[in-house]
């Protein structure tokens, strides 16, 4: 392919155009080969902290058992697995866009913010019905009431956090859809 | 290049003009070489996937308008702007005094209005800047080329336009 101006737009324009500054090449290459090694070793840390995680709740977990705690486990064991269920059927056709093109791309992001709208709505029901679960729970396994106060403290506090959470990754998903909708629209024109 | 070419290799034949293309889709000079930065990331990643299908550049500029799309909403959305409001923001070029010397004024002029397009136009702009033939620029964007032709007359009004408001009527 000739580098040079072609017949679409002016020849003055493409040799104006090409007289941009030269990248440093040596470094984008470099810093992109760091930021890849970055990205790589905070993937394996997040692995490692959830598997940590985990061990240490099955451990203090076994550590002091209560007759409540299995059918909660349970309950919240199925809930979890709902959830996950459904956040895998919800990602069903937003994988790959059908085609490289910038349309198909615009498209997949749109697919993409639409179906975050639907998880994080889903994710307002999980958290009411953990919240349902959490409470009796509370109320067998602790004992005292100012224990009992302070655990469903705890408990408002965890989901109104989850919450704020929540409201904010709606407002974005749909500021995102409405987005890449006008960039389909754009591409369509 | 075929099959297999090296990331090294369509950086070094490429690399300035996925700078350029960035510097098209971001004025602000800190977050355009975060955006020069994300798109040889991309193009790092596809490379893997790429089996000849089309030419390597053709490959790596649609990876490269994806990408820099994909800032624009993601700037756009953290802002709470419109696509229209971020490109009506005045063009912040950031350079010193001593790299304005080395940049003409047509340069800095015409990067500006292009950057003033709408997407959908200012795609096919940037790839007829690079040499790019409308058949080409079609087989990117998967539009056809009447379609190429079409957009490439509105751009040409509009920057013709905006060129002639910001100076001479010439880049």
């Amino acid at each position: 392919m000739s580098n040079e101006a072609n017949d679409l737009l002016p020849a003055e324009w493409g040799a104006s155009w090409r007289r941009e500054g030269m990248p440093r090449l040596d470094e984008a290459i470099r810093r992109t080969r760091a930021r890849t090694r970055r990205q790589a070793a905070e993937v394996g840390l997040e692995v490692l902290g959830a598997v940590a995680g985990m061990a240490m709740l099955i451990r203090f977990g076994a550590a002091s058992l209560h007759p409540a705690d299995r059918p909660f486990a349970m309950l919240y064991a199925m809930a979890v697995a709902v959830l996950g269920w459904f956040a895998v059927y919800n990602t069903s056709g937003a994988w790959r866009p059908h085609d490289e093109t910038p349309l198909a791309h615009a498209r997949l992001h749109a697919l993409r913010a639409e179906r975050r709208i639907r998880s994080a709505r889903a994710a307002w029901l999980f958290l009411g019905l953990s919240t349902l679960l959490y409470a009796p729970w509370i109320l067998s396994r602790v004992q005292g009431q100012n224990a009992v106060a302070g655990a469903f403290a705890f408990l408002g506090l965890v989901v109104g956090l989850y919450a704020l959470a929540l409201r904010r990754t709606l407002r974005n998903a749909a500021a995102e859809r409405d987005l890449w909708t006008e960039v389909c629209r754009q591409f369509e024109e | 290049m075929e099959p297999g070419a090296s990331f090294d290799e369509v950086i070094a034949r490429e690399g300035a003009a996925l700078s350029r293309l960035a510097a098209s889709y971001e004025r602000d000079p800190a977050l355009r070489e975060d955006l020069f930065q994300e798109i040889c990331l991309a193009v790092w990643r596809a490379l893997r996937t790429y089996r000849g299908d089309s030419s390597v550049r053709t490959f790596v500029f649609r990876i490269a308008h994806n990408r820099a799309v994909s800032h624009v909403v993601k700037r756009a959305a953290s802002k709470a702007q419109s696509l229209d409001a971020l490109e009506a923001e005045p063009p912040s070029t950031g350079r010193s005094v001593e790299e304005h010397l080395d940049l003409t004024v047509r340069a800095e002029r015409l990067q500006s209005a292009i950057a003033g397009l709408p997407l959908g136009l200012r795609q096919p702009v940037i790839m007829a800047l690079e040499g790019f033939k409308a058949r080409e620029i079609a087989e990117v964007l998967g539009i056809s080329e009447n379609a190429v032709s079409i957009r490439m007359t509105r751009a040409r009004q509009v920057l013709k336009e905006a060129l002639s408001v910001a100076g001479e009527g010439k880049p």
